[in-house]
């Protein structure tokens, strides 16, 4: 193991790690807290047993574990609290990306919690099928069929919020 | 109702178009050379709504801080060879003549040239007598993945990197088999060997 190496890793897995955990925390500051932990663990990991076979699929693997530990100690473990009012209208707010991403949590949140798990880590994380497989312990083939029904799951999320006017129709997909 | 043959090849018609969204190699066989089914396209756009929602969101800027606190913490060994890459050069050079040679310099990960030059490190590989030696090799194209996404890391060049860390995956899973397939004394023998590197 070397400092090139685990450098390498850094660089090139940090931006999904934290991410991924952007996603399970809703909360910059603390995607950024975990995602330092994540990559802690990770050195410690590579440093006793080298580098696994999917880097990408492992690294995700402790993230999701320390996300978990974390909704743990919240009591909060797939539910996270989310803001039930929208967002104060200020500049920053109302900021598009942040509308949008507060409007997807909320139909992510309804999804069941398979669903929500091979999205994160399919589209968010941007694992593939294969790694996904590794991590749920699934098929890639089943897992192609579990992620066209989450995101058929997740558009109909969408388009029952659009009906109810919490998504304006220019933002339907 | 949808046939389970029907639903399968949209699920594979779905498969391609987020390999694209997500910027992975293609899917090996079958390319839609017809129309892609409308419910496909849908989910696709799902899916990069969904991506975007943590896309905008910027990198803290705490990260290299991080970076060089871990690795400073970590008391790491400094790198293990120097002037590698010259000698990979040259090796290429010899193998294949001028025009790979060319390919191996110009060949950026976000160039359209980098999978050639990849193709032709593999090859230079598989065609090297001995794991050991394949061993070493190896090593030394991680070596350079790994200059490669520092590079691309410094230039913000999101593409470039994605592609250096999908070589790199692959090369470091192609030691490992190798390293795994040895007896126990050659294991030994490769890795008094790679410490030399």
């Amino acid at each position: 193991m070397t400092a090139e190496l685990f450098a390498g890793i850094y660089d090139a897995h940090y931006p999904r790690v934290f991410r991924y955990l952007l996603a399970r925390t809703r909360s910059a500051q603390e995607a950024e807290e975990l995602t330092a932990e994540v990559f802690a663990l990770a050195l410690e990991g590579l440093k006793r047993r080298g580098a696994p076979l999917h880097i990408g699929s492992w690294l995700i693997g402790i993230a999701d574990h320390v996300a978990c530990r974390y909704w743990r100690l919240r009591a909060a473990e797939d539910h996270p609290p989310l803001p039930t009012e929208e967002p104060e209208e200020d500049p920053e707010e109302l900021a598009l990306g942040r509308l949008e991403s507060q409007r997807l949590w909320r139909c992510l949140d309804a999804l069941s919690a398979e669903h929500r798990q091979v999205l994160l880590l399919r589209i968010v994380a941007g694992l593939s099928a294969r790694e996904v497989g590794d991590i749920l312990g699934k098929t890639e083939q089943a897992v192609r069929s579990l992620q066209w029904r989450a995101l058929a799951a997740l558009r109909r999320q969408w388009m029952e919020a659009q009906a109810d006017g919490r998504v304006s129709r220019s933002e339907r997909p | 109702m949808v046939g389970s043959h029907d639903q399968s090849a949209r699920e594979a018609e779905l498969e391609r178009l987020l390999r694209d969204l997500l910027d992975e190699e293609p899917l090996g066989s079958g390319g839609t050379a017809g129309e892609v089914c409308p419910e496909a396209l849908e989910l696709r756009d799902m899916a990069r709504r969904l991506r975007a929602a943590t896309q905008w969101v910027p990198l803290p800027e705490g990260r290299q801080a991080l970076r060089r606190a871990l690795l400073a913490g970590a008391g790491m060994r400094g790198r293990r060879t120097r002037g590698w890459t010259l000698g990979a050069a040259a090796a290429l050079l010899v193998a294949f003549g001028l025009g790979a040679g060319w390919v191996h310099g110009a060949a950026t990960p976000s160039s359209p040239w980098y999978d050639l030059k990849l193709a032709v490190e593999d090859l230079q590989i598989a065609v090297l007598p001995t794991p050991v030696s394949k061993a070493e090799m190896l090593v030394r194209a991680t070596h350079q993945r790994i200059a490669e996404i520092q590079a691309m890391a410094t230039a913000d060049d999101a593409v470039g990197l994605r592609h250096a860390a999908r070589a790199l995956d692959k090369e470091t899973e192609w030691l490992r088999e190798i390293i795994a397939s040895l007896p126990v004394a050659e294991r030994e023998r490769v890795d008094h060997s790679l410490d030399k590197l």
